[in-house]
């Protein structure tokens, strides 16, 4: 609209290029690396890997011979099946319909925070 | 408890930083209108000065902050008068947010929060509103509007009580203001004088600066102390403006194919009022994030608008509207855990799709609908109520006179 108005039609200047180039640069070399730290390791995107996970878990589940108990590949074992075998820290009997509420062995004990919130490993240092 | 001299200090700073945005908003204001126009338009921001802080006295702060929801205020959208005239408002009294600070502190920095959220409105209707029905609509927009959200929000009401976060006023300052704003327009009608602006660029630089610094007040401020927090809001206030900023100036170079001194500006606007509901409460690269999709999202409202034919006169709806909602909705994406102190209250953690809990997001915008709706529909019944008393709108004969001598007899350029 407004080149129209200015009466710049057609191909932009180098220098006009040069500095459009430049914006953009800068900005995505902030905002793609923000992005990724911001989400690359939050718990959503584990989430969605243990919701996926547990999707495909009745087709991966070895047929179970006569006699034989069905086994579980291990790779495939949701965090909330974690939960239940005995080296989990949690004694807990039920799984737990939220993943994120599972505590794993090398999960560190939450420092603060109301129970239940665990911190993303890529979380920065708590605020002391 | 005894005093906390250092929080004491800052807040009592951060309190005039607030008060000081209301001069820069109306110079922001003033340089973006015509030269006819320029006194009218900074005296609707001066002077919520000084008729906001009487109607605070009288019953704002009451209905603001007295009673909470089952605890003698009405359903939890608006407190009761139990605190009117400042009554219980004692020397030795701690303020509810923090007690080592004293509850004078506390309703003289939302007294200004109450005092520039209507002054952001009258960028929408400039050159067009007739200075009585200005003071009517001031005074009803602030009891009908403002208190209540406040109340509901920020005053142990229901959105409170549901678990809805903002930390330094996306919900109840950005948002209602754009969507009052927007309602105006719509009232209003467009603007008829040629004298429309803008006339002083250097003019809406000041009043940037002014927003800017005052901002680091408005946000860092609202931890209502001196902790790490307080810190994390300040910075987080900069990035956002910083990288809003760029990015609208971007967005212009490539759609009008000039790098707009006008466009960097409102840019860094519209990255500080979407970063003001997740300040302390998101990361620093999340802050960053925001404050880039602040001027897109803000850059294309702005655009729909002018296509649309609206004269939102100074974009109080594509910038204060639109950055405010968005702010208020992300906060329910980046709001995280780990920005928190030890030992906090749980129920004043804001834990959202980065931590993995998709509730908050839910609560965040159907706050922000509301809230939007709720400011639209009663702005629009109030300016037809006004109406009914006193005429709202200048004549066209007024408006191509410019408002400041039709309505002040005074003349910003001899």
């Amino acid at each position: 609209m407004a080149s129209r108005r200015d009466g710049r039609t057609g191909r932009r200047p180098a220098d006009e290029r040069a500095g459009i180039l430049f914006l953009v640069a800068i900005l995505a070399a902030a905002f793609f690396p923000a992005v990724l730290t911001e989400f690359d390791s939050a718990a959503l995107l584990k989430a969605v890997a243990a919701a996926m996970a547990q999707s495909k878990l009745p087709e991966r589940i070895s047929p179970a011979s006569e006699g034989q108990p069905a086994t579980i590949p291990e790779i495939l074992v949701r965090p909330t099946l974690l939960a239940e075998s005995p080296t989990a820290t949690s004694p807990t009997t039920e799984a737990s319909p939220d993943p994120l509420d599972v505590v794993s062995p090398s999960d560190a004990p939450c420092p603060q925070g109301p129970p239940g919130l665990v911190p993303s490993p890529r979380a920065p240092p708590r605020i002391a | 408890m005894p005093i906390d001299t250092g929080s004491t200090g800052f807040m009592l700073i951060a309190t005039a930083l607030v008060m000081f945005m209301t001069p820069g908003l109306a110079f922001f204001y003033g340089g973006l209108v015509g030269r006819k126009n320029v006194l009218t338009i900074m005296f609707q921001s001066f002077i919520s000065l000084g008729i906001t802080t009487v109607i605070w006295f009288i019953c704002g702060y009451s209905l603001c902050f007295s009673g909470s929801l089952g605890h003698g205020d009405f359903a939890g959208i608006v407190g009761n008068l139990d605190m009117a005239f400042f009554r219980g408002v004692d020397l030795m009294g701690p303020s509810p947010m923090n007690p080592g600070v004293p509850v004078m502190v506390f309703v003289a920095y939302q007294m200004m929060f109450a005092i520039i959220t209507p002054a952001l409105i009258t960028g929408a209707f400039a050159n067009r509103v007739r200075f009585p029905a200005y003071l009517l609509f001031l005074v009803a927009w602030l009891i009908l509007v403002y208190f209540p959200l406040v109340h509901m929000v920020w005053g142990g009401g229901i959105l409170a009580a549901w678990g809805v976060h903002d930390f330094a006023g996306g919900i109840v300052v950005h948002t209602s203001a754009g969507f009052a704003a927007f309602a105006s327009v719509l009232y209003v009608g467009k603007r008829r004088a040629s004298d429309k602006g803008l006339h002083s660029l250097p003019l809406v630089a000041l009043g940037t600066a002014i927003l800017w610094f005052g901002w680091y007040g408005f946000n860092a401020g609202s931890e209502f102390g001196v902790d790490r927090i307080t810190g994390l809001a300040f910075l987080n206030t900069d990035l956002a403006a910083s990288f809003a900023g760029p990015t609208w100036l971007l967005l212009d170079w490539i759609f009008t194919r000039k790098p707009r001194f006008l466009g960097f500006l409102t840019g860094c606007v519209a990255g500080l009022a979407t970063i003001t509901p997740c300040a302390g409460f998101v990361s620093t690269p999340s802050a960053v994030i925001i404050g880039i999709l602040a001027s897109c999202a803000c850059y294309l409202a702005v655009h729909l608008k002018n296509k649309a034919g609206l004269d939102d006169a100074l974009d109080v709806f594509g910038v204060h509207g639109v950055g405010g909602f968005l702010g208020t909705v992300l906060l329910g994406v980046f709001g995280t855990a780990a920005m928190t102190l030890p030992g906090r209250d749980p129920s004043l953690l804001a834990s959202g799709l980065v931590d993995g809990h998709a509730d908050l997001l839910v609560k965040q915008s159907a706050a922000a609908l509301g809230t939007a709706a709720y400011a639209f529909c009663f702005t629009l019944f109030m300016l037809w109520a006004i109406n009914k008393v006193t005429k709202v709108r200048v004549s066209e004969k007024e408006e191509l006179a410019g408002l400041d001598m039709i309505e002040h007899g005074e003349e910003a350029y001899v």
